[in-house]
């Protein structure tokens, strides 16, 4: 094969519409991977930080250990974790068989590593409130509780919004790695399209331009919340 | 109406406080003055729980506060008011809904109530076309009087005022000042920590200088600027009063 013939392979693919729609429909998964494990990942970030922040030292211990432990090994390890060793061991345990979705599975896995990085930006988010802040609402009176909700919580929510966009346009990249499991969302399904022609050019770098479009987008709506956000101030 | 007993406090090996004891009766205006790191502004935070002594106790009408206990803390702090160097206004929060939040959440005003409370309050310290802007829209000297109404929407008892006026421009020094006056003819009780001697010389009914975490001198404020006792006062007066 000679380099006319690769690049006139590239075009027979990419003048076929069917191929476009199958990559808009990984694409499609790939967002939903993303946003379902961002969400949880915001969730888990909330109960990991206020266990991070709390003055039972246990507490704090096991939202110490569930970040160290994610934040230390590979994702490609936790998703594989999920995959391949959690429904064996519950399969063992109950006697039933467990199967399981790859896309179900992946996104917990996602979505569980993510709580751990969205629990240090909401952490550092609450504590890089002035100490002032707290000192005036304390000496109002305030509760515990209307503290947060009222006065700490908006100002921190503030401070965590970009990181947290970063956080989403990162989970959209790392939600490729489910392609490992052979969960059919964008990059797996650039990979099907590659083997079917026996070429990979434009199947993979078509499957960039949609992450690409999909990261740009999100930037783009971020940066106008945030100017919005900083009006307010 | 407040007292402190044999209050100590230690940051990091310094001693901020060392075995001092304070009282201030109903009425009085006690100013606290002293050099920089001579624990004024640590024995202020100490009678509203900000800091917690390593020991001694802390009195207020007659009843000892233990600051560690929620309930206890809560009920001393009804009583005082504190205003702060940097105000510590909320930021995200308009002029009026800084001053109707802790009145309604705390004390269960109604939110007419709060608002009226609040219109009156901002009047009295000149800043009724206030009550929409944010605190970011204001002078350090509005934003001072905003955290001064803000505090006496609480009805405190007590007012505590650490260094109210030193993060101030100078030519804003005066309308805090002048609203702290006013408050102080009003007949309202008064800590206040500060480095305006005339301001202490004019409004105090008692100066308390304070070195190194220690009371030195306790005068009257026509005795204490005239005829201090002590070399380390007459030291510290010699380099402030120009």
């Amino acid at each position: 094969m000679d380099i006319q013939e690769y690049f006139g392979k590239c075009l027979e693919i990419a003048s076929n519409p069917e191929n476009y729609k199958t990559l808009l429909i990984g694409a499609v998964y790939s967002l939903i991977v993303a946003s379902i494990a961002w969400v949880m990942g915001i969730v888990l970030g909330i109960i990991g930080a206020s266990l991070k922040l709390n003055k039972n030292k246990f507490l704090r211990f096991l939202g110490n250990c569930y970040v160290e432990l994610i934040r230390g090994t590979p994702m490609l390890l936790q998703i594989l974790f999920f995959y391949l060793i959690m429904p064996t061991l519950i399969t063992l345990i109950t006697g039933n068989a467990f199967r399981v979705n790859k896309f179900v599975v992946g996104t917990i896995a996602i979505g569980i590593n993510s709580g751990a990085y969205s629990t240090e930006l909401i952490r550092s988010g609450i504590i890089g409130i002035d100490a002032g802040q707290w000192e005036a609402a304390m000496s109002l009176n305030l509760s515990h509780w209307d503290m947060m909700r009222y006065v700490i919580l908006p100002q921190a929510f503030k401070q965590v919004v970009p990181p947290m966009v970063s956080e989403y346009i990162t989970l959209i990249k790392d939600s490729s790695l489910l392609s490992t499991i052979g969960a059919v969302e964008l990059l797996y399904s650039a990979q099907i399209m590659g083997a079917n022609y026996y070429n990979y050019l434009f199947p993979l770098m078509m499957a960039g331009v949609f992450y690409l479009v999909m990261t740009f987008v999100i930037s783009s709506i971020a940066k106008k919340v945030e100017r919005r956000l900083a009006e307010s101030d | 109406m407040i007292k402190a007993e044999h209050i100590s406090k230690t940051f990091q090996n310094v001693k901020a406080l060392d075995d001092v004891s304070f009282q201030i009766s109903k009425g009085e205006i006690v100013c606290l003055i002293g050099p920089s790191g001579s624990g004024k502004s640590t024995l202020c935070r100490c009678i509203n729980g900000l800091e917690i002594p390593d020991s001694g106790n802390i009195y207020i009408e007659g009843k000892q506060i233990d600051y560690t206990d929620q309930k206890q803390a809560a009920e001393a702090r009804s009583k005082t008011g504190f205003v702060f160097q940097h105000f510590n206004l909320f930021p995200h929060m308009s002029v009026m809904d800084n001053m109707i939040l802790a009145p309604m959440k705390t004390l269960h005003m109604s939110r007419e109530e709060a608002i009226t409370k609040a219109r009156e309050l901002l009047s009295r310290v000149g800043l009724a076309d206030k009550e929409e802007a944010y605190p970011k829209k204001l002078s350090g000297g509005q934003k001072q009087r905003v955290a001064i109404a803000r505090s006496l929407m609480m009805n405190p008892q007590i007012m505590l005022f650490d260094e109210p006026t030193s993060a101030l421009d100078p030519e804003m020094v005066m309308e805090v000042l002048e609203v702290m006056k006013q408050l102080a003819f009003e007949g309202m009780t008064m800590v206040v920590v500060t480095h305006e001697m005339g301001f202490a010389k004019e409004i105090a009914s008692r100066i308390v200088f304070l070195e190194e975490g220690k009371i030195i001198e306790e005068n009257t404020p026509d005795l204490f600027f005239s005829q201090p006792q002590t070399k380390r006062a007459q030291d510290f007066l010699k380099k402030v009063l120009y």
